[in-house]
């Protein structure tokens, strides 16, 4: 970027002073007079039909002012209309949402809860997707409908995607050796520190405020008004500015439909904050993958076909468009490193009475990475190659189609990669294991992840002081996308940060966002609010331009001021061009006017137009960004537990716009690969979570990952032009190489491929144990 | 129903409440008194969030009674600073740009208040265990180690 007057830089988060003292507001800290509280009734049954519920009890405690079952709510005809607000005539999985009450306090709540009686019928279960999806699945647990293309879906399958390139049999048929595995990784919860939460309140007009902590407000606006019945214009959406994580599993709508309908029964405002053990249950998980990879390779490391097929446990239900997503983009996963000349993929998701699957940072190519990224070792090692070599023999490289036909663009693979393996110092042997029982060594992998180029829209006020106000309804969940905004209009108008003033998300003020996933944010919001500034300069200029005696075409702005381009001298103040009433006249002491309007407000949107392969055919508009990942570690092979000595994760952001929140971002992406790499695994039995708590289901804690000299984060840019000032998304690729390095050092030290994800201690202590038995 | 009175000083100054007997101390900060910068994660003794001091020692107040501060100190992150002074941690916390969500840093420095002022030069070992009840999900830590470290190394003021 040439010359940049605040972009590029590492701004201080706006929202960190807020944050350290305190003071920050989250909806968990939201209160509203007469407020009620809401707990929500869940199915302790996997499957069953609900033969019946008294609700009459609950409903007879005094202070308790809502009670509400699936039977008071509409069906949603949510794609694939799956899944109901409140169970309706059966429950599919152990966490399922039967029934909601509002009360006074707390403590009434859940006596009301207690007090609800349901019976149950036992209906067959599944757990295993490829049980499900087989001929002997004991249940079918929705009819299954038909896929992309009218393609008739198999026992219990959601989705299907698939892709292919060149002729499969024949490149299998040039190769020199066949390599086949199956790899599967575990569920996972994003864990975000605060619980979901919603506060809603619906007056006697049926208009609703919801306050809530979702990363999509305008699909909670569309979603309660279909839940309520109401026109979306009754519906409110507003976002505290300070969000506590999300990370996937705030997307789409959570508790919001059951506060709102709660509250419009009761007429109060009613708050429901999820538990720990909901956020668990009944938010979205990260689906858990089965993978089977079949590559065909040259004696040289030549990859001339692949195939792969991939099974996504869906759990009960669809979350919305996500589930179909998932599935399609997982594909992403595997074709934006290499190439391959003859492709096929074939991803299904399954239908199993579990947690259900939805966004979760990665969006589904963390999965298939961690496959793709460990087979490729595997490669390496069965033609005695190193395993850098033959990934740098494969790949794609910029003017190149990927298998899916995209066009490649910008492609941070191999700078990303090599200097990973520079500063892992890859090819000098790792040093020593300092624990005598344990062995050590280096692994490298490379990720890669699509983000999606999505639609926002963004509009910028102009106040009557000169300064800036940014109306747009991307939440920041932490990642700091409020300070990059701020950062855009400061550039464009070329104004201090504090000139700029960025409002919480209001959908009554703030304009249409597809919500924040994907890594969509940064390409979208910030094209949004460039062309957002664009059009509001328009309207500066078009107003200076009378008063200075100029082509709007000639003006510019910095400082404040509007400027004939080429004679500064000749310049307005933008607080000039609104109008003082003279002293005296009617409502002068009311601050400034704006002739001929009632608010200087330039607004825009940005819609990407679908990009498009050889052929013609429409793909949807995707960049890639890159992270490579290096690893020295050693493995203790009696209790399978991981140290690292050093991990260095090198990040391709495009262009960053702000270099301390790219850092931030690869490292959050370091702990999360660390914590769904080696630590984390929801588990059932029989459908039951055993470990939905903080305590048995582990996230990284300081202890967990390693010292702060043995992390080791760099960026290496490219020239991404499509993105906005050359940005690229980035919040997910930095979480999709870490298991494969680890695992393929573990590889390395040990000699033992652990082909399941999260590489846990007891199952990293097992694979060696058997390997070692195995070889005696 | 038969309340329990709290006599406690509270961030400096003495208060009188009386609260339910099972009212954990995490409801009397937060809902009784909106101290709201105490945040709540689990409200089971797992995530740390709702840290605050009691005589000087982090405790989750989530995992505490409300009446059980009777005749004690208590201090949150809103009794750490004023309008214009931040505590040197929140300081050197703000510098690194240690958080991002931003939810854990309310416990997270309170935890780290006290380590430095029962041991002024911790290690990092020492500051990893002293954090360790503190769940971050957005980091790895890195900021939040190193802004500890610094603030030893300048001394506490
Ligand atoms: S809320 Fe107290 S430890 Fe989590
Ligand atoms: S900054 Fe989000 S949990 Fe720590």
């Amino acid at each position: 970027m040439v010359d940049t007057y605040i972009l590029g830089k590492s701004e201080l988060n706006i929202d960190s002073p807020e944050k350290i003292s305190g003071r920050a507001m989250y909806a968990i800290d939201m209160t509203l007079p007469g407020m009620l509280q809401a707990r929500v009734l869940r199915s302790p049954r996997a499957h069953a039909k609900i033969l019946s519920i008294d609700t009459s009890a609950a409903k007879a405690i005094p202070g308790v002012l809502a009670v509400i079952t699936g039977q008071d709510l509409p069906f949603l005809e949510d794609f694939p209309g799956d899944r109901p607000t409140l169970a309706l005539d059966r429950v599919c999985y152990i966490g399922d949402a039967v029934a909601a009450v509002a009360a006074e306090t707390l403590e009434l709540a859940e006596q009301a809860i207690a007090a609800i009686k349901v019976e149950y019928e036992d209906l067959p279960a599944v757990f295993d997707p490829e049980v499900a999806m087989s001929e002997d699945t004991p249940v079918v647990i929705h009819p299954s409908g038909k896929g992309p293309g009218g393609k008739v879906m198999g026992n219990n399958q959601a989705h299907w995607y698939g892709a292919a390139d060149g002729d499969l049999e024949k490149g299998f048929a040039e190769a020199d050796l066949i390599v086949e595995n199956r790899f599967t990784t575990g569920m996972a919860q994003c864990a975000p520190m605060e619980p979901h939460v919603a506060l809603a309140d619906v007056d006697i007009y049926d208009n609703c405020v919801i306050y809530c902590n979702t990363q999509t407000p305008y699909l909670v606006k569309q979603r309660v008004a279909e839940i309520l019945k109401v026109s979306p214009h009754k519906i409110r959406v507003v976002v505290p500015p300070h969000i506590g994580g999300g990370f996937g599993c705030k997307t789409r709508i959570k508790g919001e439909g059951i506060a709102s309908a709660l509250s419009r029964v009761a007429r109060k405002p009613v708050k429901l904050v999820y538990s720990r053990e909901e956020v668990f249950a009944d938010t979205t998980v990260k689906h858990p993958f089965v993978i089977y990879i079949k590559d065909g390779v040259k004696k040289d490391g030549t990859l001339v076909a692949r195939s792969i097929r991939a099974i996504l446990d869906a759990g009960a239900y669809t979350d919305g468009t996500v589930g179909g997503l998932v599935t399609r983009n997982a594909a992403y996963g595997a074709v934006g490193v290499y190439k391959v000349p003859n492709f096929k993929l074939d991803n299904f998701r399954v239908y199993t009475n579990k947690p259900v699957g939805g966004a979760f940072r990665g969006f589904g190519v963390a999965q298939t990475t961690w496959a793709v990224e460990s087979q490729m070792d595997i490669i390496a090692e069965r033609l005695g190659m190193d395993p850098l070599e033959v990934r740098l023999k494969n790949l794609l490289v910029d003017g190149d189609y990927n298998p899916e036909q995209y066009l490649m663009d910008a492609v941070g693979s191999r700078p990303t990669v090599e200097r990973a393996a520079e500063l892992i110092e890859w090819g000098k042997p790792a040093d020593a294991p300092i624990s005598p029982t344990a062995k050590r060594a280096k692994g490298i992998a490379i990720g890669c992840k699509h983000f999606s180029i999505q639609t926002s829209s963004a509009a910028i006020k102009v106040h009557e002081d000169g300064s800036f106000e940014v109306r747009s309804s991307v939440t920041d969940i932490g990642q700091g996308s409020r300070t990059v905004m701020a950062q855009i209009v400061a550039e464009e108008f070329k104004v201090q940060m504090s000139q700029v003033r960025v409002i919480r998300v209001d959908t009554d003020v703030t304009p249409l966002d597809t919500g924040q996933s994907g890594s969509s944010t940064t390409v979208k919001a910030g094209h949004a609010v460039r062309l957002a500034c664009k059009e509001t300069k328009r309207q500066l200029f078009e107003r200076a331009a009378t008063l200075l005696e100029a082509a709007a075409g000639d003006l510019d702005t910095a400082g404040g001021r509007v400027f004939v381009k080429g004679s500064p001298d000749r310049s307005i103040a933008i607080q000039d061009l609104f109008r003082k009433l003279p002293m005296g006249a009617p409502g002068y002491e009311y601050g400034p006017f704006l002739e001929n309007s009632s608010d200087l407000v330039g607004g825009a949107m940005f819609y990407p137009q679908n990009e498009r392969g050889p052929k013609g055919e429409p793909l949807p508009k995707v960049g890639f960004s890159y992270c490579s990942q290096a690893v020295d570690l050693e493995v203790d092979v009696e209790t399978g537990r991981i140290k690292i000595h050093k991990l260095v994760s090198i990040l391709d952001p495009g262009k960053p716009m702000n270099d301390q929140l790219a850092i931030g971002q690869i490292e959050g992406g370091v702990g999360f690969g660390i914590g769904t790499g080696i630590l984390e695994e929801m588990s059932f039995r029989d459908g039951k979570p055993t470990n939905a708590n903080l305590t048995d289901y582990r996230i990284p804690t300081a202890l967990d990952v390693p010292n702060v000299d043995q992390l080791v984060f760099d960026q290496v840019e490219t020239n991404f032009a499509y993105g906005p000032y050359g940005a690229k998304g980035i919040g997910e690729v930095v979480v999709c190489a870490t298991s494969a390095a680890i695992a393929n050092a573990i590889r390395s030290a040990t000699g033992v491929r652990v082909v399941a994800m999260p590489l846990t201690q007891e199952r990293v202590a097992l694979a060696i144990a058997e390997y070692e038995a195995s070889r005696v | 129903m038969t309340k329990a009175e709290v006599r406690a000083t509270i961030n400096g100054r003495e208060r009188e409440l009386r609260v339910d007997p099972w009212r954990t101390l995490l409801e009397m900060l937060r809902d009784d008194m909106e101290l709201t910068g105490t945040k709540l994660g689990c409200e089971a003794g797992e995530c740390g969030a709702c840290t605050v001091l009691m005589d000087g020692k982090p405790v989750v107040s989530c995992m505490s009674l409300a009446a059980d501060a009777d005749g004690r100190t208590i201090e949150t992150i809103e009794g750490i600073s004023t309008a214009e002074h931040l505590h040197p941690l929140q300081d050197e916390f703000l510098k690194l740009s240690a958080f991002q969500c931003g939810y854990c840093a309310p416990g997270m420095i309170m935890s780290s208040k006290a380590l430095l002022e029962h041991n002024p030069h911790p290690t990092e070992r020492e500051i990893r265990e002293a954090i360790a009840g503190n769940l971050c999900r957005c980091t790895a830590y890195v900021g939040i180690v190193k802004a500890i470290q610094n603030v030893a190394a300048e001394g506490v003021s």
